[in-house]
């Protein structure tokens, strides 16, 4: 019978009580695929990914890794490596014995070989000079990378990782989480990711899965839920822009009395309920000449990030309708708050969504 | 995480319920004897009517909440401003609060009665037991303390409250022994139960506390005695589940506050 | 200012009502009636008071070690995450009274229970086991180690539950992800991090039973040699003695309290190296 590679789960549903959880998930993870499971909190992430682990028990359905049906074993039958958020360390053993703990339990090689392999793994990680060291003497950091070398140790089927980075300073996240992505491309292994932070979704995952309310709402490549998001939830949570709602009508959405330029309405019943989605870097901003098709705006805030600088709009012919633009901060100088502009957008760049 | 209570467990906890409540039923039992194969509540009729009972029982009382005040006098504010001020003062602490273990009751009853002739007011009244009872309560309640202000982040809280205007009374009175509360029921519970059921420093000075009236009854009445030891036993747990009651809505506020 | 008030006062009132006396019963017992002399110290080698003190160090070892081990499983039971909600709550009163309940309460409701006429003895006596035949007594050092353990496992419980509660779930999880069974969590985690407060609840349950002198005397009338009741029968006057005996019983104590505690000491030390 053919191994079919990778994980799947099919139809888990959580209940506690009288909430549910998770609503029959289905889920198909490819071989050496990096996925994240992003939402906010309470959306059942990582129940999902506890349940994947072994630690609750699923109400219904089943999960299969390598085609081998592991739904009844617990936690310290199947094979795979799980990164707390905090505190999992064993705080009365070196990082050595701690990466060196599930080899040693499993009797797995000779005592030397659990060794080597063991500082192998800390280099890996940029631990090489920290081998001996308790974890109360190392950073937040530096105790993240011991776990993930510690489950990397048992070379699991697959790698689980439950808001690893959350408990540190936003530095240390950028940095480990691209080591992370890094290792996981070198050693190839199957990872689910979970995360409440968009930034890190969208930068290390080969797909990512958007949950919400026990429910996962979208599974697409990074790129495809930016740029193509299924729904409004998705929309709204996944990177910053407009939300505006009104009726489509062909090449628009009337807004009040206002028709907002975006082709995408066109696919919808003229007059149908919708909500447009325009992204701020596909908003230009203009002084004096506008170019056809721009709408008249006022400037309400200008916020300074740095390279870029977002500016709050609001549409003089609707003042209610708010709009986002982004412009790379050396280009502001005469833009105020109250000042008068000139929006513009391509017509393909909006997303319409009908409202139900 | 499997959350089964195993069998192992449940065999051990009804263990221990065997072994701990069968002396206390047998000792009810006796206490409702009355010689022959008569049954009642004589013995407790008796032992609630003789004054000797209540006196001991109020002197014992009495000498418990003067505890808890000398304690909460002398070692709450020296623990809350080490904490502050002297951390380098814990070790010290830590140290003298194992002393009273090294040092046997009956030892420092022993140097305290060759040291200390007088003062005749503070010698030959009851009172002067609770010196003893202090250091005797003294490593239960420090580390009852200890570990709610460790967790508490008195540090912070007190800062707080400085630079919003408040003096060391009102920041202590109103910050932090309000947050320290169940730290603080857990010595009181410490200093009651260990105050009512002391026993040696009171019988070498020859004061009449409650423990002492149990062992003079028992030398001579058994029945009384069983009576006596059962009431000791009840009275203290019934008090206790009182104040943890009182102490437990408090609990959930501490978590709350983290 | 104010501060350093309280914190003087403590270490006063330390100083005058425990160093003081204490220092003032050392000084007792090395003086005779010329000055310095280690002829009461040295009188504690005499075969009397040599058995008192090692059948106070052994009754001392034997209940700490009961009260450690039952105390343990006990609190186990208690602390584990599938309890019952109630059972907390009970036990922690009912330890709190039963650590305190000594003297002529406990030695009477286990002499009704164990002693020679004890319900106990006489229910076992029916099902045809005599075990006052079987060479057991009450009023031996058994017969104290059990009902020292009424209050000892108590303490045991009072102590260690909170420690057992900072086993972070996380280190389970984490043991039980990387292939780990129960025995060997326990073996290379749990018991390891406990190790420094079990020390610590061996020390105090060694100390509560050397220095116990209620239940002992309630129980034996001083019929066994205990390092305790000698130093009351010399307060009392019961014993022809120089009171210098009763400062030499009591400072031989002490040494032997420190000594105790100098031992735990130097293996926490060790047991907790890996600790901040």
């Amino acid at each position: 019978m053919l191994q079919v590679p990778g994980v799947t789960l099919t139809g888990i549903s959580k209940i506690y009580g009288t909430r549910t959880v998770l609503h029959e998930l289905n889920l198909a993870l490819g071989q050496g695929e990096l996925l994240c499971l992003l939402g906010p909190s309470g959306c059942g992430k990582t129940t999902l990914l506890r349940i994947l682990a072994g630690f609750e028990t699923p109400n219904s359905g089943s999960i299969t890794i390598n085609g081998v049906d592991v739904t009844q074993l617990p936690p310290n039958k199947r094979r795979m490596g799980m990164v707390f958020q905090a505190y999992s360390l064993f705080p009365n053993m070196t990082a050595l014995q701690n990466v060196c703990f599930g080899p040693r339990v499993r009797g797995t090689g000779t005592r030397a070989e659990q060794i080597a392999e063991g500082e192998r793994l800390l280099a890996m990680v940029g631990l090489a000079s920290h081998t001996n060291k308790f974890p109360h003497q190392l950073s937040g950091g530096q105790q993240q990378r011991v776990a993930l070398a510690r489950a990397l140790a048992v070379k699991p089927d697959i790698l689980l990782l439950d808001e690893p980075l959350s408990a540190l300073d936003a530095k240390v996240r950028t940095q480990l989480r691209a080591e992370i992505r890094r290792i996981q491309l070198e050693t190839k292994i199957t990872t689910v990711f979970v995360t409440h932070d968009q930034e890190e979704a969208l930068s290390i995952s080969d797909r990512v899965a958007v949950m919400n309310e026990g429910h996962i709402l979208q599974i697409d490549a990074p790129a495809t839920i930016y740029r193509a998001p299924a729904n409004a939830f998705v929309a709204r949570f996944i990177g910053a822009g407009a939300v505006l709602r009104g009726e489509a009508e062909g090449t628009g959405l009337r807004f009040g009395e206002t028709l907002l330029p975006a082709n995408a309405a066109g696919a919808l019943p003229r007059g149908a309920n919708a909500e447009m989605f325009l992204r701020p870097e596909h908003v230009t901003l203009h002084g004096h000449e506008a170019p056809p098709g721009a709408l008249a705006a006022r400037i309400t805030e200008l916020t300074f990030f740095g390279s870029l600088t977002r500016i709050k709009l609001a549409l003089t012919a609707a003042p209610e309708a708010e709009l986002w633009a982004d412009m790379a901060s050396d280009g502001t100088e005469g833009f105020v708050p109250g000042g008068n502009v000139f929006a513009a957008w391509s017509p393909d760049s909006p997303r319409v969504i009908q409202l139900e | 995480m499997k959350t089964q209570f195993s069998f192992g467990n449940w065999a051990i906890i009804l263990l221990a319920l065997a072994f701990f409540i069968v002396p206390l039923v047998i000792t009810g039992m006796f206490s409702l004897w009355e010689g022959g194969s008569r049954y009642g509540f004589s013995a407790y009729q008796l032992m609630f009517s003789t004054t000797d009972f209540w006196k001991s029982l109020f002197l014992s009382f009495r000498l418990s909440v003067e505890t808890i005040i000398v304690t909460f006098v002398l070692l709450v504010p020296a623990m809350i401003f080490v904490h502050l001020k002297a951390p380098q003062l814990k070790p010290l602490f830590e140290f003298i609060s194992n002393l009273p273990f090294v040092i046997p009751a009956i030892a420092l009853i022993d140097g305290l009665t060759t040291l200390y002739t007088g003062p005749s007011w503070l010698i030959s009244t009851p009172n002067y037991l609770v010196i003893p009872y202090f250091f005797l309560a003294l490593p239960y309640g420090y580390r009852a303390l200890e570990v709610g202000l460790t967790t508490l982040d008195v540090k912070t809280l007190t800062e707080a409250g400085q630079s919003l205007g408040a003096g060391w009374g009102r920041i202590i009175l109103t910050v932090l022994l309000p947050n320290l509360r169940s730290a603080l029921i857990g010595a009181i519970l410490l200093i009651f139960t260990t105050v009512i059921g002391e026993f040696t420093f009171a019988s070498v000075l020859l004061f009449h506390t409650f423990a002492v009236f149990i062992n003079d009854t028992g030398q001579n009445a058994i029945t009384e005695a069983a009576a006596l030891s059962l009431v000791s036993f009840l009275i203290t747990w019934v008090f206790m589940l009182g104040v943890l009651f009182s102490g437990r809505k408090d609990a959930g506020q501490l978590k709350g506050a983290r | 200012m104010i501060p350093w008030l309280f914190v003087g006062l403590f270490l006063l009132f330390v100083l005058a009502f425990l160093v003081a006396p204490t220092a003032v019963l050392v000084l007792q017992a090395f003086t005779g009636a010329h000055g310095f002399t280690l002829s009461y110290m040295s009188g504690l080698l005499s075969f009397q008071y040599r058995l008192a003190f090692e059948n106070s160090i052994l009754l001392a070892c034997a209940s700490a070690a009961v009260g450690l081990i039952f105390g343990a499983l006990l609190a186990n039971a208690v602390a584990a995450p599938g309890a019952p909600a109630f059972l907390r709550g009970f036990v922690t009163s009912f330890s709190a009274v039963a650590a305190n309940f000594s003297g002529v309460p406990l030695a009477f409701a286990f002499i009704s229970t164990l002693g020679s006429l004890g319900l106990v003895t006489q229910m076992l006596k029916h099902l045809g086991i005599n075990i006052y035949d079987m060479g057991f007594s009450l009023y031996s050092l058994t017969g104290l180690t059990i009902t020292f353990a009424y209050f000892q496992v108590p303490l045991m419980l009072i102590i260690i539950v909170p420690a057992i509660d900072g086993l972070r779930v996380q280190w389970r999880e984490a043991a039980d992800g990387l292939g780990a069974s129960k025995w060997q969590y326990w073996r290379h985690i749990g018991l390891p991090v406990l190790t420094p407060s079990l020390l610590g609840a061996f020390l105090l349950l060694f100390g509560n039973a050397f220095s116990a002198f209620a239940t002992p005397f309630a129980l034996t009338d001083g019929n066994i040699a205990l390092v305790t009741i000698d130093i009351s029968n010399v307060l009392s006057g019961n014993v022809m003695s120089d009171p210098q005996v009763g400062a030499a019983l009591s400072t031989g104590m002490i040494i032997v309290m420190a000594l105790i505690l100098v031992i735990y000491s130097g293996l926490t030390r060790h047991a907790a190296r890996w600790r901040k």
